[in-house]
């Protein structure tokens, strides 16, 4: 029997509805409020100009309807879901949010802010397509510092180096600790499932006091690590489970019917890759303070090995790391109906899984429901194959 | 264009002793190609090659993006010995990644927008690489002067299609749209620049020459959006066989990128780059600002009593930019404006019909 949740993790599943009474209370304390979308969002310049930081991404269909009177219908359901809200004023973390992050990266978010910035303050940040030092850090340089500047004049304030070293080395830290929650995914059995995992990480974004979150996290890992050493494991040990890692981008909105049901059919999820997981956590920015701060910004961020960039080979030797380091039998790939970049790059990915010899499961889905039952026969297949295979190994052991 | 036709000129330029470059977006800077001595093939929606699309993209992708992998990995293009991969939109630039044979395959970074500092520096420094990119893998010296006396020619190119695009002017129009896009399509396989500005200079005499065959009263269409390439005689026809013509195709084939200048006098040669290249009227760009001028200036030049916002399926770029492009149109420009969503079947041309036609008598 798989042991109770610690009631830490409910706090975190719950933390985005609760997010939205917290946000208020940070509003009424005067502070002022950063909306952003993306992991390419450097989060180090929003900290040091002392906003808070809030994800917009859109999850529900119920703004779409809205949002569909302005956008094309055949477009990614986080865009339209995301701009539905502005529209609509349904979303409490848009509404209170003094500007908007943007950056360039899918040719549909892009252009969609070019509405959004028809009603609410907006920054865009510019993107290369190549994520390659020599050809891109200067444009992206140029870009960061863009952005920096622009927080500047906006909320008429002065950001110094000072502020952006010490919040560099905050979020360096946080980083950290944030990608060790994973590193509970590399035991076996996991020491923690991947639904809790996805909550916790999930729930982070909505939290906005620093030092607890920070505490949170490490409690929740030191809890995890001392529960797995006592034998108390989150799922029962056995040896044909299958162990996957999800990857994709802005599936959060489909947990219900992609991540929640391969637990509940007996796989486990042991680590996130793609941009709701350890991608951006794995490189921090160097702490060297003889340098310009914003070019070691930028050279994180470069690095981040998102779908959107071309060729995106960091990406696929950070997914060939991860597979072995953690051990996986099995990939899946969620990608957003009509999101062209991980949609595309998930053939890039079947090609090497089929290198590393597991197999990679594509599901494309959307915020509506009507394909759970198709979806979890699909699950339901993928992992009683990965099962019968390592009962074979076994047996040949 | 065929695959046959293609065959052939790939392998007469070879025979001609000249390398190979093939790509499928006017932000490829073509005085470079020119100067290098390089067989530049910018290619249209290629017909006959065989689907490798399907087993390597998913479904719901861009007919182009489509096509575009289809044509790379189809034996058409066994022997060409370079492809131009520009990040341009999302699904080419992904698409690209998964070709076969990615020792061909150059990325050219195109900037996503008109009004950064950033993309200046971002243009001119594309283009030194580009440069460096043909010394190493063909031996080729690229000087100033080279670049100069190319991009002259280029100019006259782009000045030849918008010559011909310009008998539109005429009231009535001096000829059918679909015949002036047949043409520029014809002529634009052809691998020789001066040979491709002799026969658009030439179609545009023929046309000038005949009497006009559109009525007076024929509504007068600019068609906008997506590439036409694979479309157009679908759209074109149907517009032009019932009540309309089309004056002008703003167009990435035709307006778009022919309306670009390069500044042949520019001390700093790079500085011309980055000034003709910036004012690409493309989606990618974010604001598109300098399509939204064009279109501003062609509804005036060509006296436009409707505009078509022509998109293919699953491009946002263009699909997401119609609602701001309707609001020109109808609020600030006063002209009616549709938007048609297609792809490169015939599975909607009855739809498509009954909609322009609609279009046609509201005008």
């Amino acid at each position: 029997m798989a042991n109770e949740l610690p009631k830490n993790f409910e706090e975190f599943a719950d933390a985005r509805r609760a997010g939205f009474l917290k946000m208020k209370e940070v509003k009424d304390q005067g502070k002022q409020v950063c909306g952003m979308f993306c992991q390419y969002t450097p989060a180090e310049i929003i900290h040091a100009a002392g906003l808070k930081q809030v994800a917009l991404c859109g999850r529900s269909h119920l703004p779409i309807k809205t949002a569909e009177t302005r956008l094309p219908a055949n477009l990614c359901p986080l865009i339209k879901a995301s701009f539905g809200h502005v529209l609509e004023d349904s979303c409490p973390f848009a509404y209170f949010s003094d500007i908007v992050v943007g950056e360039t990266t899918c040719d549909g978010k892009k252009k969609m802010y070019e509405l959004l910035g028809e009603y609410k303050p907006m920054q865009v940040i510019h993107l290369p397509n190549v994520p390659d030092y020599d050809r891109s850090l200067e444009m992206w340089v140029s870009e960061v510092r863009k952005f920096k500047e622009g927080l500047e004049e906006h909320f008429h304030i002065t950001i110094t180096d000072d502020m952006l070293n010490a919040s560099i080395v905050w979020n360096n830290k946080l980083r950290t600790q944030q990608a060790r929650l994973y590193e509970l995914g590399k035991y076996d059995p996991p020491a923690v499932t991947g639904v809790v995992m996805n909550d916790v990480t999930d729930g982070l974004q909505f939290m906005f006091d620093d030092e607890a979150k920070y505490e949170k996290i490490s409690s929740i890992i030191e809890e995890c690590e001392k529960n797995w050493k006592e034998g108390k494991y989150p799922v029962e040990p056995d040896p044909t489970r299958p162990r996957l890692i999800v990857s994709g981008g802005g599936y959060v909105a489909t947990n219900e019917k992609t991540i929640n049901v391969m637990e509940e059919l007996g796989a486990s999820i042991v680590c996130y890759e793609g941009c709701c997981g350890i991608s951006s956590l794995r490189r921090t920015v160097d702490e060297d303070t003889s340098r310009d701060p914003i070019v070691r910004i930028a050279e994180k961020y470069l690095e981040v090995p998102c779908a959107v960039v071309s060729p995106n080979t960091r990406r696929m030797e950070q997914v060939a790391d991860t597979i072995d380091e953690w051990k996986a039998d099995g990939y899946v790939s969620i990608t957003l109906h009509s999101c062209n970049p991980f949609a595309i790059e998930t053939e890039n990915l079947r090609r090497l899984c089929e290198s590393k010899g597991i197999p990679l499961l594509h599901i494309q889905t959307d915020f509506t429901p009507g394909d759970e039952a198709q979806i979890r026969t699909r699950i339901e297949a993928f992992i009683e194959m990965i099962r019968e295979s390592k009962k074979e190994a076994l047996t040949h052991e | 264009m065929n695959k046959k036709t293609l065959q052939e000129l790939i392998s007469n330029c070879h025979a001609a002793g000249k390398k190979t470059a093939v790509s499928f977006c006017s932000h490829v800077p073509q005085e470079i190609l020119e100067a290098a001595g390089i067989c530049s093939l910018r290619l249209p929606y290629v017909g006959g090659v065989d689907d490798a699309a399907s087993h390597i993209l998913v479904s719901n992708v861009c007919p182009i993006v489509k096509n575009v992998c289809n044509v790379c990995e189809d034996s058409a293009l066994a022997d060409v010995d370079l492809i131009f991969a520009e990040t341009s939109c999302d699904g080419k630039k992904k698409m690209y990644e998964l070709l076969s044979d990615q020792k061909r395959i150059y990325f050219y970074q195109v900037g996503q927008g008109a009004d950064r500092e950033y993309v200046r520096p971002l243009i001119k420094s594309e283009v030194k690489y580009l440069i460096r990119e043909l010394g190493k893998r063909f031996g080729v010296r690229i000087t100033e002067d080279d670049i100069r006396e190319a991009a002259k020619l280029v100019n006259e190119e782009r000045q030849s299609i918008l010559d011909l695009m310009a008998i539109q002017k005429a009231k009535p129009a001096a000829a059918w749209g679909t015949e002036i896009f047949r043409a520029l399509e014809e002529h634009r396989t052809v691998p020789d620049i001066r040979e491709r500005i002799a026969a658009n200079r030439k179609t545009k005499e023929e046309l000038l020459a005949q009497k006009s065959p559109v009525g007076k009263s024929a509504r007068r269409v600019l068609v906008t959006g997506c590439p036409m390439s694979g479309v157009y005689e679908k759209i074109a026809s149907t517009i032009e066989s019932n009540g309309g013509v089309v004056v002008a195709f703003e167009n990435c084939e035709v307006i778009k990128s022919a309306i670009r200048h390069f500044d042949t006098e520019n001390e700093d040669i790079m500085e011309a780059f980055a000034d003709c290249y910036q004012q690409t009227a493309c989606a990618i760009m974010s604001p598109n600002t300098v399509r939204f001028d064009l279109i501003r200036q062609l509804t005036d030049e060509y006296q436009v009593d409707g505009v078509l916002d022509v998109t293919l399926q699953t491009c946002h770029p263009y699909t997401v930019e119609r609602d701001k492009m309707m609001r020109l149109c109808r609020e600030e420009l006063g002209i009616p404006y549709m938007a048609v969503e297609t792809d490169v079947t015939d599975s909607d041309a009855g739809q498509l019909a009954t909609r322009i036609t609609a279009f046609l008598e509201m005008i």
